[in-house]
């Protein structure tokens, strides 16, 4: 598992020069920067294209009832021209879908993360709590989200109306718990001995050394497992809200499935990925904040 | 002067996947408040692990490390470290990584306005005033060190340890950063070069320039300090002068020698010898001065060997060296083979022959000035000072000798004994000669015994006065001897004798008290014994400056003698018994039931003796032929454990 992670991390250093890049103010740089900037939306069109293209080979060889990029596209253009309407039948505009969603999505990665962090930190500083806390996560990780959800609803049945939101939640939490757990004791456990030794040699109280060598360093890595945990969890969302059949983005697109509105259906898959897009954009650019080897 | 940091007796065992592994053994040094210490040695060889040991950051597996005579348990306030690779928190400020030290030191001593104003002082100290708000990872490695050098000096801490410090530096850094140093050392306003200093380094010429004592260890596993080496240049040093000085070359000689030549450790093994170089080890004591001798008057190459010789720092080492072949044979205490094999110290299954006598005599009882006003000789006068301070003291008194069950342990015992003090008065603990005169300066010991030149020194240095004489305790007792390695012995033996027949010769020129003008001369040469030439011509001519203000003594007629035209060479069984037979009532703890006859038998080569003899007369030599019949210790004092008195 501590493999997984740094291989994981290795792969950040990579946006380094990008961010440093970002940083500089003299005119000539920010023109530079701006040029990067657009060579890098231009490839991000070109992706696109390829996407669209071969949707539209599968719409017009043997996926005769996919809806073709057109007709979603007009879909997608109406719900969000009204993105926050509510019928009295239940159904709703595809933002308020989405603040419903993330709502839970936020509740249940808070909830792992409160956990993950102060259990990663107790694993990485002693090999006993590590070797306790292996064997569960090896054990738990691998569980499908749809195995989750039945056992949460059976777990949170006592909550009465709010069982189904509970266990959606619940769901959330367990599953976006153990890369950020993991992520956090490789980091915590990786701290160089000068450090600790720095600590040791000017006496540094166990506060100080906490907010001011330990969590400093393993923040890079921290922020490399929330970045998983919160993919993870918007992708548990989706098909916890399917089976559970309430509300929310997931919702929103088995049922317009279920209706048969196809192209509705489509248009509400892309919000889902431009959404996981921008989650995963936005925690990259907070990482780039607080990691002080990128400042 | 008070002892400030003190390393008593460590040894430093680390488990491994292998088994235990022994970074460093018998690591003892005594060092004042505000000394610069440099630790040099080759890779591995334990410098580090000891700078570690002082920090607090390992626990030595034996003995101790005192720092105003607290037993250090762990890291402290009073103690800095400054890292060879700088560690600076990369994510604080160059301010913000010396406020974190100097805010934890004085968590809640200082205001937190007080603190701020204290690490922006050394900041700007540094000269990084500019820079303080920069991180880490923007300066340059010079940079980076002056700001961890700013760290550790603004906690104010007593004790600085370096670790290499300047090692990742290039030259013009490196020269700049030792003079910020040295100023900030000296900065009166940071009480004025009261820090002591331990800086590991591999540089020779950084040794020199900053530090006052050079201590070089010996090559790992189980290192230990080879040598200390004193650095008499005065400050503040011209560092483009220095080169120029005549001690700077002696000293820098010296440490290249030994540094690069393989004086240090095992880089010499016995199979890359050839067979006629014999490696003999030896003290830093006038009473080398046979192998000194026979080494100048070429008497080794008269006899078709070679003769290497190699100074060592303790007898512990001799004794490891012998038992292990390194060295052939060795001047050495003549009562230490003797010790070994009755378990005094260990390993009490080595079995050391002794060859030949080297000489008698000229070892001396040194006692502190202030703690005993009492005149030369005096026991009775000893007993009730040593019962007064005592009594202030509340314990025992603490006397040093260089090994125990060695000879001196035994005059010094002897003495004690003979002025009416039992072993419950005092006790006695193990000091290498040539850090006795210090240890006594510093107040660690009452007194010691040792051989010259260390009791002339002390009186010279003011440390201490001469109390007696060894040849008032026992007139003609035997005390060096040529003691052999069981390889050397088993397997060369015409090497053995051509080496007894070279020492035999220079014993018999050293009798000659014209010669001792040049024996003096070639000794105090800083391979040799490296003291000054006055201190030792004294004593060996039989003059000695008693020391505190109590005159001159002359012990001409029974001075330090090497031959006696031959009586005193003959390595003799009774004197082998007589030590024997006194390590228990002197206190010394043996295997139970010594056999004194089997271990005379097996130590004492007194057929090889004879034959030696009996060649060397045939070659026109005059030597005496030894008398069987026995030739009883004579003592010219009372030992009380020895009268009816006692044992009734």
């Amino acid at each position: 598992m501590v493999q997984d992670a740094s291989a994981l991390s290795h792969g950040a250093p990579a946006t380094v020069a990008v961010a440093t890049a970002s940083k500089s103010k003299s005119p000539s740089q920010v023109a530079q920067t701006l040029k990067g900037m657009a060579a890098g939306f231009g490839w991000f069109l070109i992706s696109m294209a390829i996407l669209l293209a071969l949707w539209a080979i599968l719409c017009a060889t043997f996926a005769k009832d996919l809806p073709t990029p057109l007709v979603t596209a007009k879909a997608l253009g109406a719900s969000l021209a009204h993105p926050f309407f509510k019928n009295d039948d239940g159904t709703m505009g595809v933002g308020n879908l989405v603040i419903a969603s993330l709502g839970r999505v936020f509740m249940g990665f808070g909830m792992a993360t409160l956990v993950a962090i102060p259990l990663g930190i107790v694993a990485g500083l002693n090999p006993w709590a590590k070797k306790i806390i292996d064997p569960i996560a090896a054990v738990m990780r691998p569980v499908s989200p749809l195995a989750w959800f039945p056992l949460s609803q059976v777990i949170f049945r006592s909550f009465g109306s709010g069982a189904t939101p509970a266990a959606i939640v619940g769901t959330i939490a367990i599953c976006c718990l153990w890369p950020t757990l993991m992520n956090t004791a490789f980091g915590v456990a990786s701290l160089p001995a000068d450090y600790r030794t720095v600590a040791k040699v000017f006496q540094f109280s166990p506060t100080r050394f906490l907010t001011k060598v330990l969590l400093p360093y393993s923040i890079p890595h921290m922020l490399t497992g929330l970045r998983l945990s919160l993919g993870i969890a918007w992708l548990v969302i989706v098909a916890a809200e399917m089976l559970s059949g309430s509300s929310g983005i997931g919702f929103g697109a088995y049922d317009a499935y279920n209706n048969g509105r196809l192209d509705e259906m489509v248009a509400t898959i892309i919000v889902i990925g431009a959404i996981g897009l921008i989650l995963d954009r936005g925690f990259d650019w907070l990482a780039n904040r607080l990691d002080y080897e990128k400042k | 002067m008070n002892p400030f940091v003190q390393i008593q007796g460590v040894n430093k065992t680390f488990k491994t996947a292998k088994g235990p592994y022994t970074a460093v053994r018998d690591i003892n040094l005594t060092v004042a408040q505000g000394e610069f210490i440099a630790f040099i040695g080759h890779s591995g060889c334990g410098k580090s692990t000891v700078l570690n040991m002082i920090a607090g950051l390992y626990q030595p597996t034996e003995g101790k490390v005192l720092v105003e005579g607290r037993e250090i348990k762990g890291p402290g306030s009073d103690r800095a470290m400054v890292f060879q690779n700088y560690a600076l928190l990369p994510w604080l400020s160059v301010s913000e990584n010396v406020f974190q030290a100097v805010d934890s030191v004085y968590e809640k001593t200082m205001t937190g306005e007080e603190k701020r104003a204290l690490a922006l002082k050394f900041v700007d100290m540094v000269g990084l005033s500019k820079h303080r708000d920069k991180l880490p990872g923007q300066l340059s490695g010079g940079m980076k060190q002056r700001c961890a050098i700013a760290r550790a000096f603004a906690t104010k801490p007593d004790v600085l340890l370096l670790d290499e410090p300047f090692g990742a530096l290039d030259a013009l850094t490196k020269g700049a950063l030792h003079d910020e140093l040295l100023e900030i050392w000296n900065d009166s306003a940071n009480n004025g070069r009261k820090q002591t200093i331990f800086m590991v380094t591999h540089d020779i010429d950084e040794a020199i320039y900053l530090c006052d004592r050079i201590v070089v260890f010996t090559n790992g596993p189980g290192a230990t300090i080879g040598e200390i080496i004193e650095v008499p240049i005065p400050r503040p040093r011209d560092k483009r002068l220095i080169s120029t000085l005549s001690a700077y070359s002696e000293i820098k000689g010296r440490l290249i020698d030994l540094l690069t030549v393989g004086s240090l450790g095992a880089q010499k093994k016995a199979g890359t010898r050839d067979a006629k170089t014999v490696r003999v080890g030896f003290m830093p004591l006038t009473d080398c001065a046979p192998l000194v001798m026979a080494k100048e008057l070429e008497l080794d190459f008269k006899y078709g060997i070679k003769l290497e010789l190699a100074k060592d720092s303790s007898w512990m080492n001799v004794r490891d060296k012998l038992i292990t072949g390194e060295l052939d044979a060795a001047h050495c205490l003549w009562s230490l083979p003797m010790a070994l094999a009755a378990g005094v110290a260990p390993p009490s299954d080595a079995r050391l022959p002794v060859a030949m006598t080297m000489s008698a005599n000229g070892q001396a009882i040194v006692l502190s000035g202030e703690n005993f006003p009492v005149s030369y000789g005096d026991l009775n006068g000893f007993r009730e000072a040593a019962r007064l301070l005592q009594t202030r003291r509340h314990g025992p008194l603490t006397f040093a000798s260089t090994f125990p069950g060695g000879t001196h342990d035994m005059w010094m015992r002897a003495t004690l004994d003979a002025a009416g003090l039992t072993p419950d008065d005092y006790k006695i603990v193990t000091v290498p000669p040539p850090q006795m005169v210090l240890n006594l300066q510093m107040g660690q010991i009452d007194g010691f015994c040792a051989g010259e030149p260390w009791p002339a020194l002390a009186a010279s240095r003011n440390a201490g006065w001469t109390f007696l004489a060894s040849q008032d305790i026992w007139p003609d007792h035997p005390e060096k001897a040529l003691v052999l390695s069981p390889q050397f012995w088993e397997e060369r033996r015409d090497n053995v004798k051509a080496l007894m027949k070279a020492l035999l010769e220079a014993c018999l020129w050293l009798d000659d008290p014209r010669h001792l003008d040049r024996a003096a001369q070639r000794l105090a040469a800083p391979e040799y014994v490296g003291t000054a030439y006055e201190v030792i011509k004294g004593r060996l001519e039989g003059v000695y400056k008693l020391g505190d203000g109590k005159g001159e003594r002359d012990f001409s007629d029974s001075k330090m003698a090497f031959s006696k035209g031959g009586t005193l060479n003959a390595p003799r069984a009774e004197y082998a018994r007589w030590f024997l037979s006194h390590f228990a009532p002197f206190g010394l703890g043996t295997t139970p039931e010594i056999n004194e006859d089997a271990l005379t038998a097996q130590l004492i080569l007194s057929d090889l003796y004879l034959e030696v003899v009996q060649e060397m007369n045939e070659a026109g030599f005059d030597l005496p032929i030894p008398t069987v019949k026995t030739l009883e210790p004579n003592l010219a004092v009372q030992l009380r454990s020895e009268s009816p008195l006692a044992t009734a």
